[in-house]
């Protein structure tokens, strides 16, 4: 005989899941009450765990280059040295000039001022493509901040403050609209962030190639990338162009905070 | 036991690996529970939600949307093997 709808077991109420269910939202909910109470406390609690993951994977990473093949590692490492070599002897030749030039000028380049954090949590666990790096306002840290990576590429902005932590808005984050230009021609562009790293649409007439220099707009050459890919509609005025962030945010351990606004 | 482990995983999961491994997880977990998706959506905006990045929380709003797949998959499995 059909049981009455009314006594069907129901899929909320099943002993297992209804209590496995109850459990995970407490935890959830007391997750987010921390957040929104003591958002500091909450970094804090958290803060040894991501420190492990991090570990982790810089563990693993090792593990795995210890399987690749002895011929392609020394493949690599001839084409670092070469590499290294050249860089080197550009860079012998670029501060020769740049002393030259100070000479000349009698102008001196100022050293960067600001506050150096480590990064506790980053892309990809960080799925907002935002930062938490372990230093906040008793450091001098302020909302707006200009935050750089090595080498003094800039990367993101102070979104929130804590004490003693700070949470950064990446300019590669999804939807982010930054103004930069590229290539020989200073094609002036808009780019978009797409999590890990930029689009940007530009009139087909611009003489842009791959390996061109990105960079964003403001004072000097900021490094915003390298155009990695070219595409779009043959019949199009615009084509778009895929742009490789000058850092890799996914392995970025420390960054400096400084107190000027984001280009 | 199992349950247990496949449960807490998508959310231990949120602080070691990317977001889409722990919805994947999160996925999993709804087999026995339906709530797993909007807890671990609402964990995952708790530790990483920036004001400035995206307008919404959205792995919430995503959370509560699976959970609501698997509570209405779950009622017409579960009355298709009572009939």
């Amino acid at each position: 005989m059909k049981k009455p709808s009314f006594r069907r077991r129901n899929a909320l109420l099943s002993n297992g899941g209804a209590l496995a269910g109850a459990a995970l939202l407490g935890v959830a909910l007391l997750v987010l009450l921390l957040r929104l109470l003591f958002p500091a406390t909450t970094i804090a609690l958290f803060t040894p765990v991501w420190n492990v993951g991090t570990a982790a994977s810089g563990s693993v990473g090792t593990l795995l280059d210890g399987f690749r093949s002895n011929a392609r590692l020394a493949a690599e490492n001839r084409m670092l040295v070469d590499q290294n070599t050249a860089l080197t002897a550009e860079n012998a030749s670029l501060s020769a000039k740049d002393a030259d030039l100070t000479k000349l000028l009698g102008t001196e380049a100022s050293k960067q001022q600001g506050v150096a954090a480590g990064v506790i949590a980053r892309p990809p666990e960080s799925p907002y493509g935002a930062l938490i790096v372990a230093a906040g306002s008793e450091s001098g840290i302020a909302s707006g901040d200009l935050v750089l990576a090595a080498g003094g590429v800039p990367i993101g902005s102070v979104a929130e403050v804590a004490p003693h932590t700070a949470r950064v808005a990446l300019f590669t984050a999804a939807g982010e609209h930054r103004d930069a230009w590229v290539g020989a021609s200073r094609a002036p562009i808009t780019l978009v962030g797409q999590g890990s790293s930029f689009v940007a649409s530009v009139p087909r007439a611009d003489t842009i190639a791959k390996g061109d220099a990105v960079y964003l707009s403001g004072p000097g050459a900021i490094p915003a990338g390298t155009v990695m890919d070219i595409s779009g509609d043959g019949s199009a005025p615009t084509e778009d162009i895929a742009i490789a962030p000058a850092v890799n945010v996914q392995s970025v351990t420390w960054v400096l905070v400084v107190n000027q606004r984001a280009p | 036991m199992i349950r247990g482990v496949v449960i807490a995983l998508p959310i231990l999961s949120l602080l070691f690996f990317p977001a889409p491994v722990a919805g994947i997880l999160a996925l999993l977990a709804a087999f026995y529970t339906p709530w797993a998706p909007l807890a671990v959506g609402v964990v995952a905006d708790a530790l990483y939600y920036t004001h400035g990045v995206g307008l919404w929380p959205i792995y919430s709003l995503v959370g509560a949307f699976a959970t609501l797949a698997a509570i209405l998959v779950r009622r017409f499995v579960e009355t298709s093997i009572m009939h």
